[in-house]
């Protein structure tokens, strides 16, 4: 009874119907991805100059948003748990500054500078997250059309950063990508008794699911959709009075994962399914040194 | 040509005409009008109103009570100041080296600067007869309204504004006194010159036998005059008048001013036998009066009694003349006095009407008889002030000269600071002449809307501390001129409102065009008072028509004439008007309450008008071309009304106007059609989408949220040194939006954020309308903002040569802290920028002068130069952090170095701050969750916020789901949805949109549990709504202590979390102590805790002792040190309370025995009165 099909496939987003494992097992893979799946982001930010209307906290807030390419950088540097300087730190600048030093392995060190000529045309300059150059070129800002800040003739960045590994639970900028579980609706219908109004809602749904429904007799579909299906359910819970009813089943579900650009939208599912892995042997390792 | 007849203005069209109405002056119009009035011809007037000026004090001055005449004297004739021309400079400052700089307002509010121009003023010296050469002397400055015609900057563009340091839209309106913003806020005041006719005479005792009254006040050029005519119970009519004293029968007074005859009397008051012979009684009652020189003598008695007969008639007539109903004229005019006379028959006849049951008592609280008055009459109330005594002062200075044989030079008598110092203090303070406070007041910038608001805020001038409900009202005239939703809750709730988007207030016509009006009333068919009182002496039986049957016609309050057909002179007038021929300003209202018509023609300032579209036999005046034409910046608002298109009205001539709503609905009875319907509303209501779907009470309380929201609230803010300010990060455009907020500029100073927001109940923390946000949104810079505060000081220099010294304080100095606190400061004494600072640190280093330093010398013979200098550093605020965003390094007026530093602190979301949406729906942060513990879509969309659903039915904003829903259509359609009130997208037709796009129209869906992956039961509402974050934030109220200060007096603990203070035990607190029966507690919370004190009493006098220090012994004032002394632990304040009792001369005596011997003496009590008290004790 166990299957897994995969109804999309692309490097940025991918859907895979599961049928007859556990939702809890399957939910624990959707909270890995979002929470446990490494991914880099830029961590420290040294700000030599900034001319730019931004603050110099809103600007690293910014830098530190940034999508960095990442599927070498698992590879190559620490995990996380080795590499977070707050843990020792929090906030005294000449710790974190020998905490890099001492951690190499750890940190892409990356440098954006930029400068508007005082004797320039246009007003304005936009910085772009193109314009950051990183000393490893595996690890990078995926999307280089995002616009930092503004740069006003005369004005210039001269900005020193350094990303790491981690984890979606510090902090929103290391989630990879949105996902969704959900489960997939079966849809239970007798054309013959099927009104008008709950065909037309059914149409501005699906114009085929509409079109299948209104011919044959009674019959039963099992509605695999990666997008939306809260019109099904409202036409059929309170629109059709008769001939059609939604059932949804949480034996069959469907996982849709987007990335952000960081990974490969597969790599993502098998990282967060290793790192379930890990913490089952984990576990396992405790209890077998009981036992 | 046809299809045209046939075109009707759509709501666009409309909305094109409500832009160009704002767009010509911006919503601060109201103040620069007036002001620029002011400017232009009202401080002209006033120094032309003084000619000459005399030297010796030019007041009379008063030996007991009476006035003295003064003895000129010898020189006062011939050596005298002539005045002349008034001109007004540049604005400017004068640098403590002497040099003129012109300013700009960005200086002016960094270097705490006065934006003001000089004022000169031509005057010419008379010496002995000889007149000098005319000299132009500098009299004082005058702070500039910002962007009036007087500052340099009100025609620049945008550009050049920005280039400047301004906020390219800041439209101005307000004056920067000293570097601070200050608004005149616009007082609502009792209309003048215009009779009230009331039932009773109010609640005073003496008032009890008045059964009809009718009041007027009247002023003009600065004199004030109220008249107060009352039928008492006796059938009689008296008067009560300024200046003379009691009440006095009216009759008198009209015979006073030419009306001799008892015929001429009735017939002004109307020749219908009905009314005169209510009148008889009050004509007996003075039949012994019979001249109308015995009337002035009657009046004399009262005003000068003891002078003889000559002087009180002359001083009669003069009070009559001059002080006694001033806005028809100040002058011995037998033409003047005819019309004061009518006037006092008018409001007889009035009263006689109202007795009879022909009219309602007048309506105090309809806008008609209302006037705002703006900063340019509130400005020259205090320069009107501040020039006569800049005059008396220059009088009395010329006299001490001429006494003492000294040559007068006029720069030296001119003291330019008296007229510079009283606007500047006026405006600082908000302190006008006659008690009034908090007439001005420091711009509120927390955001745009607040600004706004704050300059089109209207103060009423009844008192807060009586009930007046009717007042608080909402009046039917309000529509369109005051908002009906904002206003403050509580005590002030009705009497502070706000201005309409779309209300105009009266300039006032000049003099001349006054003039001009009269002439073409007269024109018009109007029969001067004069001519018709002088002919009904005659009993031509025109006259007497006119008396009783014509229209009254009056001016600005003035009885001007009689006119046949009162409706008809209204129609005539208007058709004039609209053509050009008549100003835009005047209105005329054809009123038929009582048995005659009367008409009343106003060109005073201060009404309130509102424009709307002339309808002409059924037919709307605009036409296409004109909205074309309007809308291509060909045409102004301003055309508009002069081609008579557009008119404004005011609340009188409203009375007789039918105002169609929609274009649609436009009959031929109709006369004007509504401008823009959403008009109505005040800047702080328009942010509000689809408010007509909401209880009322909540549009009130959005109207004072959105003056709380942070945003973007000025684009100038790097350059602006506000003692506080909020900035909101990204803040952004509501995605549902009402055309009013690209009106009033919201669209490009925004104060809010687009939220998807999920109606539901989620883990319980966000009951009690808390609000679970998601810790992932705001990870990603969701509703971030930054706080900046301002900390600045001056380095002083005092007398004696002593200074202040901005530098690093050294040990040794008094107050000296710990040294790291000085860590970050640099050479120079003060913090660089961009340098994290947490509480306590210091940001400019400073050491003072030591306080008393004369005493201080004659006590320890140390001179101040040698004594230890005190720290007076500027120290950041306790439990604040942040970041040195600006330091400021410049020069006050006065030469002293100003320091300002500007601490910024970036704000990220936590539990506990405030934000609401449009619709009067606030909450608290309960929790944040992390995205993947919230529930999502089967997109995947999280919500940024969830509200629980408890927060509607009682409250009634179906405005907020609405918007939720219409957000979502926005976001899925990639537009904005128009949500403005009565006019916007109809809610069907977008729950048609959503339904389109695949979802459902309730804007449902179903969701997931994120902890569990599990289906949630039933659909979630989630869509997108608005929302503002507000400026109250748990760190900065976050407190807590053990111990800490305590204060001087009383050694208790302070209070209050800026002085570290304690949690208050109150009262109800210790009530539950007591009632706990916990004695213990109850002396820990309220002794041991707060202020407990080992206090000495002497037992043999009960008097407090103290502790000889040097004799090292015991002391009491009575005994010495041979008193009985114990210790006594007592509240500090029981022993402030002792002294103070002593202090008035009373012994309190205290009777102290320990524990022990209570004891004791029960149990010897006891063991007297009890004969088997030793068995019990075994």
């Amino acid at each position: 009874m166990k299957s897994v099909k995969i109804l999309e496939s692309s490097p940025n987003r991918i859907a895979v119907a599961v049928e007859g494992f556990p939702l809890e097992l399957v939910n624990s893979v959707r909270r890995a991805i979002l929470s446990e799946v490494p991914v880099m982001a830029i961590e420290w930010v040294y700000v030599t100059r900034n001319d730019s209307a931004l603050f110099n906290e809103m600007l690293s807030h910014k830098l530190g948003l940034l999508v960095i390419k990442s599927d070498k950088a698992i590879e190559k540097y620490l995990p996380p748990e080795e590499c977070r300087a707050d843990l020792e730190c929090s906030e005294d600048p000449s710790c974190v500054d020998a905490f890099i030093t001492k951690k190499p392995e750890c940190f892409v060190r990356m440098v954006l500078k930029k400068e508007n000529p005082t004797d320039a045309q246009e007003a304005f300059l936009t910085v772009k997250a193109s314009d950051i150059e990183s000393e490893d070129p595996d690890v990078y800002p995926v999307h280089g059309e995002t616009q930092l800040t503004l740069l006003a003739p005369g004005q210039s960045l001269d900005v020193e950063m350094y990303a790491r590994l981690g984890r979606g639970k510090e902090h929103a900028k290391f989630i990879p990508a949105v996902v969704v579980l959900k489960y997939v609706p079966v849809i239970k219908y007798d054309s013959k008794s099927i009104a008008e109004e709950c065909l037309e809602c059914i149409r501005k749904y699906s114009p085929e699911l509409a079109e299948t429904v209104s011919k044959g007799s009674k019959s039963r579909i099992i509605w695999y959709d990666t997008g939306n299906t809260s019109l099904l359910r409202y036409c059929a819970e309170r629109v059709c009075e008769t001939g059609l009813k939604v059932e949804y089943d949480k034996n069959r579900l469907i996982l849709v994962v987007e990335s952000h650009g960081a990974l490969d939208s597969r790599k993502i599912i098998s990282l967060a399914i290793k790192e379930l892995d890990k913490k089952v042997r984990v576990l396992q390792d405790k209890i077998g040194g009981v036992a | 040509m046809s299809s045209n007849n046939d075109w009707i203005p759509g709501q666009r069209d409309l909305f094109t005409l409500a832009k160009s109405f704002i767009e010509e002056k911006g919503l601060s119009r109201q103040h620069l009008e007036s002001f620029n009035r002011f400017a232009q011809k009202t401080i002209y007037e006033i120094v032309a109103s003084r000619k000459t000026v005399h030297p010796g004090p030019a007041r009379p001055y008063y030996y007991y009570g009476r006035r003295q005449q003064v003895e000129p004297h010898p020189l006062m004739f011939s050596t005298f100041v002539k005045i002349g021309r008034l001109r007004i400079g540049k604005p400017l400052v004068k640098e403590v080296d002497g040099a003129k700089r012109s300013v700009n307002p960005t200086e002016c509010r960094l270097r705490n600067l006065t934006y003001s121009v000089p004022l000169y003023l031509e005057m010419t010296l008379v010496e002995n007869g000889i007149e000098r050469e005319p000299e132009e002397v500098h009299i004082g400055d005058l702070p500039v309204m910002v962007r009036s015609v007087l500052d340099p900057l009100a025609d620049k563009s945008g550009e050049e504004l920005a280039e400047l340091g301004e906020d390219s839209r800041d439209k101005g309106g307000y004056f920067i006194i000293n570097g601070n913003e200050k608004v005149v806020v616009a007082q609502e005041e009792l209309a003048i010159n215009r009779p009230l006719v009331s039932i009773g005479g109010g609640s005073f005792a003496a008032s009890s036998k008045v059964t009809y009254s009718v009041k007027l006040s009247s002023l003009s050029q600065g004199v004030r005059s109220r008249i107060m005519i009352d039928r008492m119970a006796n059938g009689t009519f008296q008067a009560v008048v300024t200046r003379i004293r009691g009440r006095i029968p009216v009759a008198i007074l009209l015979k006073a001013l030419g009306l001799e005859t008892d015929k001429e009397i009735l017939m002004a008051i109307s020749p219908d036998p009905e009314f005169q012979n209510e009148f008889i009684l009050s004509l007996l009652e003075v039949s012994m009066i019979r001249s109308r020189e015995e009337a002035l003598e009657f009046i004399g008695n009262r005003v000068a009694s003891g002078q003889p007969k000559d002087i009180r008639i002359q001083r009669a007539q003069e009070i009559l003349d001059n002080y006694f109903m001033p806005h028809i004229g100040r002058s011995p005019d037998e033409r003047i006095r005819k019309r004061k006379a009518l006037l006092i028959a008018d409001m007889i006849r009035r009263i006689i009407e109202l007795m009879k049951g022909y009219r309602e008592p007048d309506d105090k609280d309809h806008y008609g008889n209302k006037r705002l008055r703006l900063a340019g009459d509130l400005i020259a109330e205090v320069f009107r002030l501040a020039y006569d005594t800049f005059l008396n002062n220059m009088a009395k200075q010329m006299e001490i000269l001429i006494s003492q044989r000294r040559k007068i030079h006029l720069a030296q008598i001119a003291r330019s600071d008296i007229i510079s110092d009283m606007l500047k203090r006026s405006l600082a303070t908000g302190n006008w002449p006659g008690n009034r406070t908090g007439i001005s007041q420091t711009l509120d910038r927390v955001n745009w809307i607040s600004s706004l608001s704050h300059l089109r805020r209207v103060v009423s001038s009844l008192s807060r501390t009586q009930s007046h409900f009717e007042a608080r009202d909402l009046h039917g005239t309000h529509w369109g001129r005051l908002c009906p939703f904002e206003t403050p809750e509580g005590a002030n709730c009705g009497l502070v409102k706000n201005l309409s988007l779309l209300s105009y207030i009266s300039v006032g016509l000049t003099e001349l065009e006054n003039t001009k009006l009269i002439d073409r009333l007269y024109k018009l068919g109007v029969l001067p008072v004069e001519e018709v009182l002088e002919k009904a002496k005659n009993d031509d039986p025109q006259a007497i028509d006119a008396l009783g049957k014509y229209s009254r016609v009056f001016l600005n309050g003035i009885p001007l004439g009689f006119h046949p057909d009162g409706r008809k002179l209204a129609e005539e007038f208007r058709e004039l008007r609209r053509q050009g021929e008549i100003p835009f300003e005047a209105s005329i209202a054809f009123i038929e309450t009582g048995k005659i018509g009367e008409v009343y023609v106003n060109t005073d300032a201060g009404r309130l008008m509102r424009p709307l579209i002339v309808v002409e036999n059924g037919k709307i005046k605009l036409t296409r071309e004109h909205i074309e034409k309007t809308r291509k910046g060909e045409i102004s608002f301003t055309d508009l009304v002069k081609k008579g298109i557009i008119e404004y009205i005011d609340p009188e001539e409203e009375e007789n106007v039918l105002v169609a709503l929609y274009p649609e609905d436009v009959t031929k009875e109709h006369t004007h059609l509504e401008m823009w319907i959403p008009g109505i509303f005040g800047v702080a209501a328009s942010t509000i989408p689809f408010l007509e779907h909401n209880q009322s009470p909540r549009n009130t309380y959005q109207s004072a949220m959105a003056k709380q929201a942070l945003g973007l609230y000025a684009a100038n803010y790097k350059l602006r040194t506000d003692s506080r300010g909020h900035l909101f990060y990204y803040p952004q455009k509501p995605l549902v939006q009402t055309q009013a907020l690209d009106l009033i500029g919201f669209n490009d100073r925004p104060a809010g954020i687009n939220a998807v927001v999920a109606i539901m109940s989620f883990s319980g923390y966000n009951i009690e309308d808390a609000l679970i946000f998601n810790k992932s949104s705001i990870d990603r810079g969701f509703a971030r903002s930054t706080f900046f505060r301002l900390y600045s000081t001056i380095e002083n220099k005092y007398a004696g040569g002593l200074e202040d010294e901005i530098t690093i304080p050294q040990p040794g100095v008094i107050d000296y802290k710990q040294p790291e606190h000085y860590r970050h400061l640099g050479p120079d004494g003060i913090i660089a920028p961009e340098v994290k600072v947490y509480g306590e640190d210091v940001l400019i280093g400073k050491v003072s002068p030591p306080r008393f330093t004369a005493e201080q010398q004659l006590v320890t013979g140390v001179s101040p130069f040698q004594a230890r200098k005190r720290d007076t550093s500027v120290v950041m605020r306790p439990k604040e952090t942040g970041i040195v965003d600006t330091v400021l390094i410049t020069q006050t007026i006065d030469g002293n170095k100003l320091v300002k530093v500007r601490v910024r602190d970036e704000r990220i979301p936590e539990i506990g701050d405030k934000f609401a949406s449009r619709h009067g729906q606030k909450g608290v942060i309960g929790m944040m969750f992390p995205q993947y513990d919230l529930p999502y879509t089967e997109d995947g969309i999280n919500p940024d916020i969830i509200i629980n659903p408890h927060a509607f039915p009682s409250r009634m904003t179906l405005g907020q789901l609405i918007e939720t829903i219409a957000g979502k259509v926005a976001a899925l359609s990639g537009r904005f949805v128009d949500g403005t009130p009565f006019i916007g997208e109809k809610v069907e037709d977008i729950k048609m949109e959503l339904l389109s796009k695949g979802l459902p129209e309730d804007a449902s869906e179903i969701m997931y549990d994120g902890r569990t992956g599990l289906m949630l039961n039933k659909p979630i509402v989630i869509g997108i709504v608005y929302y503002q974050r507000l400026h109250h934030m748990v760190s900065d109220k976050m407190h807590a202590r053990a111990s800490g200060p305590v204060q001087m007096l009383t050694r208790q603990p302070t209070e209050g979390r800026a002085k570290k203070g304690g949690l208050r035990f109150g009262e109800m607190e210790r009530d539950t102590l007591i009632g706990h029966g916990t004695a213990m507690v109850l002396r820990d919370r309220l002794l041991e805790n707060s202020d407990a004190y080992i206090m000495y009493v002497c037992r043999k006098c009960g008097h407090i002792a103290w502790f000889n220090a040097n004799k090292r012994k015991f002391e009491c004032p009575i005994h010495g040190t041979d008193g009985d002394i114990v210790p006594v632990k007592v509240p500090y304040a029981f022993k402030l309370l002792l002294q103070e009792i002593t202090s008035l001369m009373i012994k309190p005596k205290l009777l102290v025995s320990d524990i022990s011997s209570v004891v004791e003496r029960e149990v010897k009590e006891k063991g007297s009165n009890s004969s088997n008290g030793k068995e019990e004790k075994g």
